[in-house]
């Protein structure tokens, strides 16, 4: 970790020369607020949680994905949509993971008792067929394409034609097969063991004080501004490990490091909290890789030019050379400041309490098994990988987007999904931002190379770096403990 | 305004308004239209072929968009394609012109007066 004196000892600066660059760690900066800092945001914590090599069969092979889905999949919640995709009573989402496929519905409208949302299994009790073959819609009832079976949307069995010959079956039996259903912070949770899942809030743990703490506005109050979501090339963890460490940014995403910081990034691994960590990647200092003599100016000309920060890319419209460095402010500062009055112009939201740190360093959680929300109302990216069918070998990977909502305006209705082609760039869908774009091509260009070379590798495990790739181990651990149960 | 609308084989034939379903203005008119959901577009027995006046018909909503994919496989629309092709949901289903569709089963209600 470098210290302000380390970067500046030596450099026979004087005052109104351009400045080096200030490089903090996380809690360094946050020493240097001028806002109430989050408790939550000074909670750094690590595990050490051994070196052994990780397997890379996890990723490779069709005995692996088994046991993942019948020990994992089928026993853990995972987010299936936004409670906001579910405005209306009767609309329906079809959750798919691997072969599994569960309805999401809205039976009754939101209010103060409950979220009026339940899950079915996706099979008609009469013969197995997809009670619902399209992603989302809304129905006044579920009836079986195949014979006409007929269910309401509580799940109970409402009618079949020639019911004369179903004597023997007990109506209030036949219902649809539930899966639970609960929302936290906006996204809805569902889980397959009806028996013996915990309460979803038991599941998730410390990260929800640490969300009621950090993310302003709530994430349940921002609205899904985009959704992008594509089939890849790669098993499901291999998206996942690249969002949950900063390391590969240098090599992958070198036209960021000017201006975040892979080399300070802390990673947080809580003691007792299987199903979560946390990682803080500061924006607006430099890595310690992108050489030496950057200067403030260099970061924030860097960020105004190719920062994946989607509020930079929606609301600003700063051009390079409009804002300048000072030598009494960093460009941490400056950057916060820039985003705040941003935000309070573009969309009336009041950043003034929150921290620089809130403002524009990347804040990014995960959720076994494989959500990742970040909670900065800047960087406010919702991460999401899951197996596509039963091929180890590909995935599903989702964006969105949650935003504040303008002040003075009704929430906007979520985005609906925009579907990549499996060949298609990412800069097809520039809802996201075109720089945001050019990075998921980058990291994408690592998946397919990735699962080639663990095919072809003689060496058994990976071999991860301690520190900067411990979330990829303790997401590892995690689900180790799951496939022994 | 309203169109006229001709049921083949059986040859009824009545007027449906602009803001009503074709199965909604057969049944104000007397006659029978085969349905099992009564009109919400889950059971697709009300299902009817189009033969004269596609063009008149209104956008399919999401829920009859669902069956039409259901009864039909999307094919890229050619040159010459028969109107016969193109099915609709008549609980759905609205015009703003004349029609003839075939829909065996459409006939007067037993008593009514048409």
């Amino acid at each position: 970790m470098s210290t302000v004196e380390d970067v500046t000892a030596g450099t026979g600066q004087s005052a109104g020369e351009p400045r080096e660059a200030v490089c903090h760690s996380v809690q360094e900066w946050l020493d240097l607020e001028k806002r109430p800092v989050p408790p939550s945001l000074r909670k750094k914590s690590w595990v050490d949680m051994g070196t052994a090599d990780l397997s890379k069969d996890r990723y490779l092979t069709r005995e692996w994905h088994d046991l993942e889905v019948e020990k994992m999949w089928k026993k853990v919640w995972q987010m299936a949509c936004r409670a906001d995709d579910l405005p209306e009573v009767g609309d329906t989402f079809v959750y798919e993971v691997a072969h599994l496929s569960i309805i999401v519905t809205r039976v009754t409208p939101e209010g103060p008792d409950g979220h009026g949302i339940k899950a079915y299994i996706n099979a008609c009790p009469h013969r197995g067929t997809q009670l619902r073959t399209v992603e989302s819609g809304n129905v006044p009832e579920f009836r079986c394409q195949y014979h006409g079976m007929c269910w309401n949307l509580d799940g109970n069995f409402e009618s079949a034609p020639c019911e004369w010959d179903m004597t023997h079956v007990d109506r209030s039996q036949f219902g649809l097969s539930p899966v639970l259903a609960d929302v936290w912070q906006g996204f809805v949770f569902v889980n397959m063991d009806v028996q013996n899942a915990p309460p979803l809030l038991e599941y998730l743990g410390g990260i929800v004080e640490h969300c009621d703490d950090i993310a302003r506005p709530p994430l349940r109050d921002r609205y899904k501004a985009a959704h992008v979501a594509k089939v890849v090339d790669c098993n499901w963890k291999l998206p996942q490990d690249a969002f949950i460490e900063a390391y590969h940014l240098m090599a992958t995403h070198p036209e960021i490091i000017n201006f975040t910081c892979d080399s300070d990034t802390e990673y947080d691994i809580y003691p007792g909290e299987p199903h979560w960590s946390r990682q803080i990647s500061p924006v607006g200092q430099p890595s310690a890789h992108a050489g030496p003599g950057i200067i403030d100016q260099d970061v924030i000309d860097g960020f105004l030019t190719q920062s994946t920060m989607p509020a930079k890319n929606t609301f600003v419209d700063t051009e390079t050379g409009e804002l300048k460095a000072s030598p009494d402010v960093t460009a941490h500062e400056v950057l916060a400041d820039l985003m705040r009055s941003t935000f309070k112009e573009k969309i009336g939201f009041d950043a003034s309490d929150l921290t620089d740190c809130e403002v524009v360093d990347g804040i990014g959680y995960n959720v076994f098994p494989n959500l990742q929300p970040w909670f900065g109302v800047s960087v406010p990216f919702v991460f999401r990988s899951r197996p596509y069918g039963d091929d180890p070998h590909k995935c599903v990977l989702d964006i969105m987007l949650l935003f504040p909502v303008p002040d003075g305006m009704e929430k906007p209705p979520s985005c609906p999904i925009h579907w990549l082609e499996p060949e298609d760039s990412w800069l097809e869908a520039p809802e996201i931002g075109e720089p945001l774009c050019i990075a998921m091509d980058q990291d994408e260009a690592n998946w397919g190379p990735m699962m080639k070379g663990m095919r072809t590798a003689t060496k058994p495990g990976l071999t991860l770096v301690n520190y900067q790739e411990s979330r990829i181990r303790h997401y590892n651990q995690t689900l180790d403990w799951y496939l022994a149960q | 305004m309203s169109h006229t609308i001709t049921v083949r084989p059986g040859g009824s034939v009545f007027r449906a308004g602009p803001d009503e379903s074709i199965m909604a203005a057969a049944q104000r008119n007397g006659f029978r239209w085969p349905t099992v959901c009564g009109g919400k577009a889950t059971c697709r027995t009300c299902v009817f072929t189009v033969n004269e006046g596609a063009e008149h018909l209104s956008e399919p909503n999401k829920l009859e968009a669902e069956a039409m994919r259901l009864l039909r496989r999307p094919r890229t629309p050619r040159a010459g394609t028969a109107a016969g092709d193109i099915v609709r949901l008549a609980c759905q289903a609205r015009t703003t012109g004349d029609l003839t569709v075939t829909k065996p089963g459409v006939r007067p209600n037993p008593g009514a007066t048409t």
